[in-house]
């Protein structure tokens, strides 16, 4: 039985794997060039080392949270920032549509932890498969990406047998914005800088206003955002605890509970929950199109104008 | 123990322990945008910088993989401290983290 998919013309199979992934809700997608990713990911985490045949990556990016949410507390941001099962959810269906309809073998990639190296290393960086097809470029906030119109997203990713023609990185990276150029000359340090809880960034901006360095404290920044890894320090208070008062502290006191709750409920609370960088961020709260008001307003001022 | 089964001594971990940490991928710093402009160059230069798997780490120390692994991850554990995600509790709303103000308490 043959797959037949090697005679597709693949032109058409992206407008039509890229339009689909439009009308799922992306932002953006794109394709990455996949000889650039094998070289630039080490080696286990490279797109082969996941699929030995693959001949795509396809990255999609999603919009972050309502313009309404960057209004709240820290504490009720951090259950519902972050807006990745989106990206996840069209990258899934992606794979099954190209599979339905082009017959060429596809896979999810997954955005998930190497279950082999702890809770730091991812199995593949989705980051880098966006950069590299041109959805978003390295911020001053930890690399976090940004796009010029779309601002903050989140990004999921497709591995296909089929082959597709890359589309190129960013041709300009937005970051720093002018606002962030001005208060670095003025203070040395950009919003993100200077607002992290954790004091996690660090970097610098030429003359010109372009980024010359970039320093990222990840294990800080680990512990506002991937409070799992509190979970196991949690039972091991509770164990070493020598009398009943501590471990009863430990284990039922206000933060042992919530992660009890979180744990129980399957949360994203225990995973990606601060947010102070991007909210202090002008690409990611004030770019055209960052939010679902924004972009409602633009589509109506582009229908008045026409 | 995994760590008895990989012949980590307390030794190694005091020895190469913030070491290892420091190449991982838990402090990363970058010069220029060499990702986004495809400078191969620029990129293998900045590996020690960027963030490094074990197996690199490994080939710049006297040690295993395995160790390198058991040990940055014991670093991990050892350096995070769930005490500061209580900070979270007292922003947003328009109040925004002052360094500052932590310092004044």
């Amino acid at each position: 039985m043959a797959s037949g998919f090697k005679d597709v013309d693949t032109v058409d199979a992206k407008a039509q794997i890229l339009a689909y992934a439009k009308r799922k809700g992306a932002l953006v997608a794109g394709v990455a060039d996949l000889e650039a990713l094998e070289r630039i990911a080490p080696m286990g985490h490279r797109p082969t080392d996941l699929m030995p045949n693959v001949k795509s990556v396809i990255s999609v990016g999603v919009g972050g949270q309502t313009q309404g949410a960057w209004g709240v507390s820290a504490k009720a941001l951090t259950f519902f920032g972050s807006t990745e099962g989106m990206a996840y959810r069209i990258a899934y269906g992606m794979a099954f549509f190209i599979e339905n309809k082009f017959r060429a073998p596809s896979i999810y990639c997954p955005p998930d932890l190497d279950p082999e190296l702890g809770a730091r290393y991812p199995l593949q960086s989705v980051k880098l498969h966006a950069e590299v097809a041109g959805l978003g470029a390295r911020s001053l906030a930890g690399d976090i990406l940004l796009h010029p119109e779309f601002g903050y997203m989140y990004f999921g990713s497709v591995f296909t047998e089929l082959e597709l023609e890359p589309d190129p990185p960013m041709a300009e990276n937005p970051c720093p914005a002018p606002s962030c150029v001005s208060m670095y000359k003025s203070v040395g340090r950009t919003p993100c800088m200077k607002f992290c809880p954790v004091q996690c960034l660090d970097g610098e901006i030429d003359d010109d206003g372009n980024q010359v360095s970039m320093d990222y404290n990840a294990a800080a920044c680990a512990e506002m955002s991937q409070q799992y890894e509190a979970v196991p320090q949690m039972i091991a208070d509770a164990v070493a605890a020598d009398n009943p008062a501590d471990r009863d502290d430990a284990l039922f006191g206000a933060a042992g509970k919530i992660l009890w709750y979180k744990m129980s409920v399957g949360s994203g609370g225990l995973l990606a929950q601060c947010f102070e960088c991007m909210r202090v961020c002008p690409i990611a709260t004030k770019s055209e199109l960052a939010d679902p008001i924004r972009r409602a307003t633009a589509k109506l001022d582009a229908e008045d104008a026409s | 123990m995994s760590k008895a089964k990989f012949g980590v001594t307390n030794e190694m971990m005091e020895t190469h322990g913030q070491t290892i940490l420091d190449l991982s991928l838990n402090r990363q710093s970058r010069i220029g945008d060499a990702v986004r402009l495809l400078d191969f160059d620029s990129i293998e230069a900045q590996r020690p910088t960027t963030g490094l798997t074990d197996a690199q780490v490994s080939e710049q120390l006297d040690l295993t993989e395995e160790q390198v692994r058991y040990i940055r991850i014991v670093m991990e554990h050892r350096t995070f401290d769930p005490r500061n995600y209580d900070k979270i509790y007292k922003l947003g709303k328009g109040k925004r983290y002052r360094v500052e103000r932590e310092e004044n308490q």
